[in-house]
């Protein structure tokens, strides 16, 4: 038999095939390993949850949260032994086909030979091997690190912004505040909802739902768009936009029968239909705003009286939420919230009113009816046709009521605005007791506190506010057009919120 | 079949795995074609 130290050279060339013969045997096992490939073996992943539960999103995990550990873990079992594997399978053939025929003198010194450059080969390739796990490793961890700090600078600024753009939201249903509304799967069919959008450890500019579709995590820099928002904690569907612009809450206030829900349908049909908004326009924001709008409009088109709001046992108090866009600036979510009179007499039950604590400025109903100077100057004739319209509560008792709520809910009064409409104008326009009253809130409140007799509310009212406005309001349509007091009202309450709009209080 | 939400991430980790081991391989590919050249030089 030839001695195999003549073929000493067949080592480094057969080394070399032997290690690039591992290294490929790790990538095709690595690539199977990661699910790519002919023949996908990827590490089995729990499927997200259908709804949220804990702190468990029904969306999946960031590859690099979770799955890329996985992968790693995965690859270290499967793919790490491949290089051993395949070439044990080689040295049996080797050592077989050489070792026996004719030519054995020859060819099994040979074998060995090559057996040899392949334990060499393949212990280079090992090393090899794990250096290209090494680079794995490092190239997940630098990708973690780098998804992870944008992760946390995009949720930083987009925190920022909310700050800045002084986006504060609440419920229109439960008036609780919300810090984060829970969004919706804008995917057909889905409906899964996601509690926490934001940038996170289920994606970072887009995560993916439990269905497949992606959905965007930055709601304030415009993806919230296609999502509807439901409130955390009553679970009820809130307004179109919610938590991308600023809200402004506006609640009418005042006792039965003032003309409360009259005042506020002229409002918003001023502010949808009309020239309320003074160059900005406005649009429901959800299908209950509008749904409640149209019933309530008919009869304000029509002529015919409302009904009294009444509160449904333990139904939400729910507010008619506009989009507002001006001219200039950006657009706002106004909420007015119409408060059922009983509520606003009974101190415990206006506590309910929790979206009281949003509101900066307060819009309060005083009947004209009545007060007493203006009852009495009317004729008899309109006394007893007025007699059901008329507010029957004292407009003292009631805005004490209101106040000591408001303040008792910690709203810093002395920084909020508050306009007084006196409602039902139309009715007592002509009537003595009015002439030469104008529409100028100076005038209004020079002749509340002088001739009606209630300059003690309208002291406690100067007193305990930063700014009080009077408006002369009607809330019946004079051919088809909406009264000049609302548009006023109108006017200075988007003024006075911020709103670049093309009025001058 | 659900398609893997994960298979851009994996390809993107795996083709950067595949284009170290090219990027090692070819000096070492090289530097064996040189000393196979000086072999045959002698």
């Amino acid at each position: 038999m030839l001695c195999a130290w003549p073929l000493l050279w067949l080592i480094p060339p057969g080394a070399l095939v032997y290690a690039g013969y591992s290294v490929y045997a790790y990538l095709a096992r690595l690539a199977s390993a990661m699910g790519l490939g002919s023949a996908p073996y990827p590490p089995r992943l729990a499927p997200p949850p259908d709804r949220a539960t804990g702190s468990e999103e029904p969306a999946y995990t960031h590859y690099l949260f979770g799955p890329a550990l996985a992968d790693l873990r995965h690859a270290a079992r499967t793919a790490l032994p491949a290089p051993w594997q395949a070439c044990r399978h080689h040295r049996f053939r080797v050592l077989d086909g050489t070792g026996t025929g004719n030519a054995v003198w020859l060819t099994a010194p040979a074998g060995r030979m090559i057996v040899m450059a392949m334990f060499v080969g393949v212990i280079g390739g090992y090393l090899a091997v794990v250096a290209l796990y090494a680079v794995q490793v490092a190239v997940v961890a630098a990708l973690t690190v780098v998804v992870a700090a944008t992760g946390l600078v995009l949720r930083a600024a987009d925190s920022a912004l909310r700050r800045v753009k002084g986006i504060r939201t609440s419920c229109p249903s439960c008036h609780l505040r919300v810090q984060r509304p829970s969004y919706e799967c804008a995917a057909p069919g889905c409906g899964r909802r996601h509690r926490d959008v934001r940038p996170g450890r289920y994606g970072v500019v887009r995560r993916r739902c439990g269905c497949g579709a992606l959905l965007p995590t930055l709601v304030l820099m415009g993806g919230g768009g296609r999502m509807r928002a439901h409130c955390p904690h009553c679970a009820e569907p809130m307004s179109r936009g919610v938590g991308t612009v600023p809200e402004i809450v506006v609640p009418v206030l005042g006792a039965a029968t003032t003309g409360k829900t009259r005042l506020m349908t002229a409002l918003v049909m001023g502010l949808v239909e009309g020239p309320a908004g003074h160059g900005a326009r406005s649009e429901f924001a959800d299908e209950q705003s509008e749904n409640a709008y149209r019933g309530l409009a008919d009869k304000l088109q029509a002529g015919v009286h409302t009904w009294k709001t009444i509160r449904v046992k333990d139904a939400p108090l729910r507010a008619y939420t506009l989009r507002v866009l001006p001219p200039r600036g950006s657009p706002r979510l106004l909420h007015i919230f119409d408060a059922p009179g009983e509520l606003v007499g009974a101190s415990e039950l206006l506590r309910e009113l929790r979206y009281i604590k949003s509101a900066r400025t307060f819009l309060f109903t005083l009947d004209l009816l009545s007060v007493d100077v203006v009852w009495d100057s009317l004729p008899a004739a309109d006394r007893a046709g007025y007699a059901r319209l008329r507010s029957d509560m004292a407009t003292d008792f009631v805005f004490g009521q209101l106040l000591q709520n408001i303040e008792g809910l910690g709203v810093p009064t002395e920084k909020a605005r508050l306009a007084v409409a006196l409602t039902k104008d139309d009715l007592v326009r002509h009537c003595d007791a009015l002439a030469g009253v104008g529409r100028d809130s100076d005038d209004i409140r020079r002749w509340l506190e002088g001739p009606a007799g209630l300059d003690g509310v309208v002291r406690a009212m100067r007193r305990h506010f930063a700014e009080v406005r009077f408006f002369r309001t009607s809330s019946w349509l004079t051919s088809g057009e909406i009264d000049a007091g609302v548009l006023d009202l109108s006017g200075w309450l988007l003024v006075r919120e911020g709103l670049q709009v093309h009025h001058s209080p | 079949m659900q398609t893997d939400p994960y298979r851009p991430w994996r390809l993107a980790v795996f083709l950067v795995v595949v284009a170290v081991a090219v990027l090692c391989a070819v000096p070492i590919g090289l530097s064996f074609l040189r000393y196979l050249a000086s072999l045959g030089a002698r």
